[in-house]
This record gives structure tokens, sequence and C-alpha cells, in this order.
């Protein structure tokens, strides 16, 4: 292959993927890939892209001792065809099916892989409800009983803030209570959680760190589906895929449900499900569980990812 | 060779390739695939998370390729030669402030590197920049500290081995490997980079937007073969598997130092993934997979063959392994 032939390649593959970041930023389904907080970067990419495409296009028609870029002449450009066609179609292959598949995004099949604190939730459904389990839950009874009666009085006013700032509350996300107070106060507060995606990672932390201060406490979330294969027909995930920076370091946030027969839900479907959380205990893990009270289908939204979206300016020391 | 009528049906290809790729950014939405071919879900798993990868790299890739760019019109060998101390065990020490003063990731650092060697800078000093700018940086530590929120230690440890592991790494190449020249096809390169005489109609900029070009093919390729396999090994490798063999005292680092080289993440985010280990592996394993990881990984050493010999890669790869198991063991010791 000629370096005219290579020049006109190059550009073609160029002007791709300039084409295919403005559809990803239009479109918005490079969220479906990278964490939002990246997004001026790939505004960045998108002009560098373009101006490389638009240099590579002009440079194919100049003449051969015009185009070398004056480093050494380090860049070789292959004569092989075989050899060229391989390496440009591995520069095809993202830019067609980046096309055609953004809309993707993963689900159960990748949770498998990645999580694997529910096969040990479910590894402790073969003793369900043992006694001890009781004996350790009631000691933070007391506790927990006293604070209702605390915020009995102002109860309803207090949940309804907490509905409100929950679409504000952006900051700190990850680590419970310390890197999440407002959160975490709240929780304390509501006996009702509504998991939105904004606080979809930092309440299920929370949960996870501090099951029993929740417990009894009824929750409303959605997610799509997940089982382990050694779960029975009445339990389930119910789980978002949580991003922090791109979606090859996602990880599953979600609660085991257990209640009815879900063999009608199919693993992938998203649902919403409405339920009271409970506590196993599984050698010294507490895990948070929620007893379902009613589940129903939903569309898949339209962001099925959560983002973990920690502010370095606006934490507590 | 290269018949005219080869040469015309390969253009000809291109464009229809041009061509395809406009009618899909056109209409590739209302192409209803899925009803001519059903994609199983693992591949398009592959896919996103092969496409993902790749994004993620793209901006800092550029980045990297324009301040190698910078670096290759502003910087002179002089400059090098002035500023680094000519004793080799003490020039390490710069290396390992500059690391830590540029939050540069681990993507964008190769082809900084690789001018900076070509440049004249020693090939050990090269890499403890290389293996200190993407771990030891302000983001970096910050991204750490919250993730283990509640154990402080692990964000002061990571940054703490990971200033010893570069400085070791140094130490190591410059004893095994001294100051031999170990670029890939560098006929001339370790002597003059800018007695050009030939004089270019072309403006510096066109220059160095050609050069950006050319960078990003050659160091794309790589990206994109690195990507791909590590996707495929993320879609395939089941975390519990690595998980099981490693809870032991020797056995907990070296899973998780394999689960950070085949991830492949980038350091802003690995703390947070490390963070979903706690209370299955000890405190040495995740600091083994926080230290290793940002220093190399599939991606990065698929990224390194584009610019070094394939000996000498290999030789480091061993070198980083070696240095942070030991490390990481040594640190459980004394804790």
């Amino acid at each position: 292959m000629n370096q005219k032939t290579h020049m006109l390649f190059r550009s073609v593959i160029l002007t791709g993927f300039t084409l295919l970041v403005f559809k990803l930023l239009v479109t918005q389904d490079l969220f479906n890939y990278i964490a939002p907080k990246m997004q001026p970067f790939f505004y960045f990419t998108l002009i560098v892209l373009f101006i490389l495409s638009y240099v590579q296009f002009s440079r194919k028609n100049q003449k051969e001792e015009d185009t070398h870029c004056n480093c050494n002449h380090e860049h070789s450009y292959t004569k092989s065809f075989k050899k060229s066609f391989l390496v440009y179609g591995l520069f095809i292959l993202p830019i067609f099916s980046g096309f055609l598949y953004s809309d993707h995004t993963l689900g159960s099949e990748m949770a498998k892989k990645k999580g694997f604190k529910y096969e040990i939730a479910s590894d402790s459904n073969e003793t369900p409800d043992n006694p001890e389990n009781l004996n350790n839950q009631s000691e933070t009874k007391p506790k927990m009983e006293e604070e209702k009666e605390i915020e009995n009085t102002n109860n309803t006013s207090q949940e309804n803030n907490s509905q409100n700032d929950q679409g504000t509350n952006l900051n700190g996300i990850l680590t419970p209570k310390k890197l999440y107070p407002e959160r975490y106060k709240k929780m304390l507060q509501t006996d009702r959680f509504h998991l939105s995606a904004d606080n979809y990672i930092g309440t299920i932390n929370i949960l996870e760190e501090e099951p029993n201060t929740f417990k009894g406490k009824s929750i409303k979330f959605n997610g799509f589906i997940f089982r382990e294969d050694s779960f029975n027909s009445n339990q389930i995930v119910v789980g978002r895929m949580g991003v922090s920076c791109c979606v090859a370091d996602a990880g599953i946030f979600g609660l085991m449900v257990k209640g009815s027969d879900f063999s009608s839900f199919p693993t992938d479907s998203w649902v919403e499900v409405t339920g009271t959380i409970i506590v196993k205990k599984y050698k010294g893990w507490s895990l948070p569980m929620v007893k379902m009270k009613s589940i129903k289908k939903i569309k898949k939204p339209t962001q099925p990812y959560v983002y973990e979206n920690i502010d370095f300016n606006n934490l507590p020391n | 060779m290269f018949t005219k009528t080869a040469r015309f049906f390969t253009q000809f290809f291109i464009y229809i390739i041009l061509f395809l790729i406009l009618i899909i950014f056109l209409i590739g939405d209302f192409i209803p695939v899925d009803n001519y071919v059903t994609v199983p879900t693992k591949l398009l798993d592959i896919n996103t998370i092969f496409l993902s990868i790749f994004l993620e790299a793209i901006p800092f890739v550029l980045l990297g390729v324009f301040i190698s760019a910078l670096i290759q019109t502003f910087i002179k060998e002089d400059h090098l030669q002035r500023y680094i101390p000519s004793n080799p065990i003490v020039a390490t020490v710069p290396a390992v402030v500059i690391g830590a003063i540029f939050p540069v990731c681990e993507c964008a650092i190769v082809p900084i590197v690789r001018r900076l060697i070509q440049k004249g800078m020693p090939l050990h000093v090269g890499f403890v920049i290389l293996v200190s700018a993407p771990i030891l940086n302000p983001i970096v530590y910050l991204s750490t500290y919250y993730a283990f929120q509640s154990t402080p230690i692990i964000a002061h440890s990571r940054m703490g081995l990971a200033l010893i592991v570069s400085l070791l790494i140094g130490l190591f190449i410059y004893f095994f490997y001294g100051n031999k020249n170990q670029l890939k096809n560098t006929d001339h390169a370790n002597h003059h980079t800018h007695d050009h005489d030939h004089h270019h109609h072309s403006s510096k900029l066109k220059e160095t937007l050609y050069h950006a070009s050319d960078e990003f093919f050659d160091m794309g390729k790589f990206l994109l073969f690195g990507a791909l396999v590590a996707s495929v090994v993320q879609a395939y490798l089941a975390r519990e598997t690595l998980l099981e063999i490693g809870s032991g005292t020797i056995s907990g680092p070296v899973a998780m130092m394999g689960l950070a080289y085949v991830l492949s993440l980038c350091s802003e985010a690995d703390a947070f993934v490390a963070s979903s280990f706690k209370g299955v592996t000890s405190g040495a394993a995740l600091l083994s997979f926080l230290v290793y990881g940002p220093m190399i990984d599939l991606k990065n050493t698929i990224l390194l063959f584009a610019y070094f010999k394939k000996k000498f890669v290999m030789g480091f790869l061993i070198i980083v392994t070696f240095i942070v198991f030991w490390i990481t063991l040594l640190y459980q010791l004394w804790m």
C-alpha cells in the first residue's frame, strides 16, 4: 500500500471517529460508556479529531515529501496489504459497532462476573431466620424506637424536605455516613426511602454499612433483575450498574429482594420494588435485604447507569 | 508491486467505507439491526467495555501526543542534560518529583516518556516518571482517600509504597539495562532530533498536526488491541474465581495484582473498584492492587510494545511485578 492510500485510509478513519464522538455526544449515548463528569474531555476530543481529519485529508493531496512530520521518519507506513487491512480493520471495527450498538448497556451477565456478595447472601438463606439473628437485632431495636419517637413530631415535614433535596444532593456518594452525612441524617429521620439515580449508590452503601440501623423502614427503588445460579424462585437482586469513570469499572449496586414467586419477571427486565428492609446474618456479616410488598414492571430508564459523583471540594474533612 | 488497478480498487474500497460510515451516521439509528441479526449479549457486553476503555483513553492519548509534540519542539537535549543529575541514582529523585507534580494518567504518559527518552533522558529516569506519574498525584490520592474513608491508612500507604516502588524500579532498570537504547526502530533518535536541514514549506503547526495524526495511528492500534484483549478477559473472568484463589498472605496479593493487570482501569477509578473488595481480601492485597494497576496493566503493556523493544517491555513487566509483590509482602509483615 503506498503512502497516498495510507493517508486516504487514515483520513476516512479519523472522519469516522469524529462522527462517532459527535453522535455519542449529541445523543448522550456517550454516558453508556463514560461517566458524565468526563464529558468536557470529549468536547476537546471532538475538536481535535475534527482538525486532524481535516488536516489528514489535505495532506493526502500533497506531494509525498511534504507529508512527513519532520520527526526522524520514525512513523513507518507498512507496504504490506494484509497488514494494513488488519490494522485499519481494527480501527474501523469500533466505528461501526459504536454506531450500531451504542444503546447497549451492561446487565446481569456482567453483574454476575462482578458481583460476589450476593452469592454469600444466597448462601445465608439456607439457614433462614435463625434465632441468633433475632437476638442480635434486638440490641439495636430500643435505640431505633427512641429515634422514631423523637422524630414523630415533625416526621411529615422532614420527609417532604428530603424528597425535595434528593435531586440536588449530588456530592459525595460513595463512602457511607461520613462521606454522605446529609443522606445519612435524612435516612435516620425518614421511615421511607425513595431511591433516585442521584442517591442510589449512597443509600445502598449506607444500608450495607449499617443495615441494623435502618431495619424495618420501607424502601422504594428500581433496577434490573439479576439472579445468581443458587437463587430459588422467590429471591432476586434488583440493582443498577454504578460507574465511576468508564463502564470497565462498573459494578452492581443493588439489594436482594425476597418475596413471592418472581418467575414471571425475567432476568434483566426492569422493575420497581417497594418493600421493607430486613437484615440477614451470615458469618458475621449483616446483609440488608428487602422483603417485597409490591413489584411492577417498568421501562428501562433512558439512563440506566448510576454514577459515582464525588465532588472533592464539597466534602467534610 | 503496486499496480495502478490495485491502487484504484483499494481507493475505491476506502471510499465505500467512507460512504458506509456516512450512511450509518445519518440513519444508523433507524436501521432495525436487531431484526436481522441477533448478537449474543456477551458479545455486546465485550463491545461496550471495549469501546468504553478505548473512548476513555482517547482524550488522554491525544493530550499525551500533543505534550510530546510540544516537548519535541521546545525542549532541547542540553536542557535535559543540565537538569538531570549526572549520578544515575540521584537522578531518580527529581524524576519522582516530576511524576508527582504532573497528574498525567497512564495512557498519556507513554508517548511523553518515549519522547523524553528520545531526547536523551536516561532510560531508568524516564521509567521512574512513567510509573510514578499515574499514581503519585493529588487526584489519585483524593479518590483513594474517599474510597477508603474509614481506613485512611490505605491512601497514605498507597502513596508511600508507590514512592518506594517507583524509586526501586528506577534502580533495577538502571542495574539491568544501564542506558542502552531500548526504543524501537530509532536509527538516529538518540542523537539529534533537531538537526533537520531540509526546509519544509509547511509551517510548524502543520508539522505538529501531521505528527499528532501519525502518532494517533501508531499508538491507536496498540490501544485498540489492548482494549480488545482487556474487554474479552473482563467478560469471561469472574472476579470470584480470582478471589477464591487469593485469600492467603501470598496468594492474596498475587490474585489482586492479576486482577489489576487484567482490568486495566484508570488510576482515578481503581480505588472505588478496590473498595468493593474490602473485607474480602487483606489490606496488603488491596494495596498491591492499588499500586500495581496504575504502574502496569494489560492495556499499558501493549501500549509500551508500540515504542519499546519487546524484550525490554517483558523485562520491565517482570521487574514491576517482582518489586510490587515483595514490597507489599514486607508491608504486610511490618504492619
